[in-house]
């Protein structure tokens, strides 16, 4: 857990589903997504607290083919927030 | 905003409120879309998506969407919320060009507290870039 921040994709049913909710439609295992995400920010972390310009960061990733956009928030110090997941 | 719950479905139908159009006006204003989101604006209704209280919508456009007609996102923009907590705004279009979810993501996934007024939201450019935008110039 580098930058001792977690990354979590919501923090309820209702945020999770949100946040998969293309990627569900997609056919895509969260649990695939997850990875690459993860393995994108990671090298990031930490994210800053307060996010500058109130803006999350926003990456591409790629999984099984498929570009996805996602944004995350560093919530604290200590976790950050993947709350939207979209595309293609 | 309502408190969160594990209810998956879209609300009823109902009309755009008059602060979600202003701050969508806002979004748009400048771009050549500026006309064309007008219109559909007055045209469609929409429902509120089932996010937790961020107040995220959904435009209807006579039938059910499901997420894989999403296009593109068309604007983005940010502001804080009552409880000092970051907002992050996201419109889009369909692969057809019609409006299609203001995504509303709250940096904890908390309910909103207060609908922004236009003044409080600052649109974010990006210029084709990932990672934070840049400073404002």
């Amino acid at each position: 857990m580098r930058g001792s921040q977690e990354i979590v994709f919501g923090q309820n049913p209702n945020q999770e589903y949100h946040a998969f909710r293309y990627t569900d439609a997609l056919g895509l295992s969260r649990n695939e997504v997850i990875e690459v995400i993860r393995g994108d920010l990671q090298p990031l972390l930490p994210l800053p607290v307060p996010a500058p310009r109130n803006a999350p960061v926003k990456r591409r990733v790629i999984v099984r083919d498929v570009e996805l956009v996602y944004r995350a928030f560093a919530v604290s110090e200590e976790l950050v927030n993947v709350g939207s997941i979209a595309g293609p | 905003m309502s408190e969160a719950s594990r209810d998956r479905r879209l609300g009823p139908l109902r009309a755009i409120r008059e602060d979600e159009a202003a701050i969508i006006k806002k979004m748009v204003a400048g771009t050549p879309l500026v006309r064309q989101v007008e219109h559909q604006i007055r045209e469609m209704q929409v429902q509120n998506m089932p996010d937790g209280g961020m107040g995220s919508i959904k435009f209807y456009s006579g039938g059910p969407r499901s997420e894989l007609k999403y296009g593109k996102e068309i604007a983005e923009a940010a502001f804080r919320d009552a409880d000092g907590v970051p907002v992050s705004l996201s419109l889009s279009v369909d692969k057809a060009g019609e409006l299609f979810e203001l995504d509303v993501f709250k940096a904890d996934g908390s309910p909103l507290v207060r609908y922004p007024a236009p003044s409080e939201v600052e649109i974010i450019e990006r210029h084709g870039q990932l990672g934070f935008p840049p400073e404002k110039s």
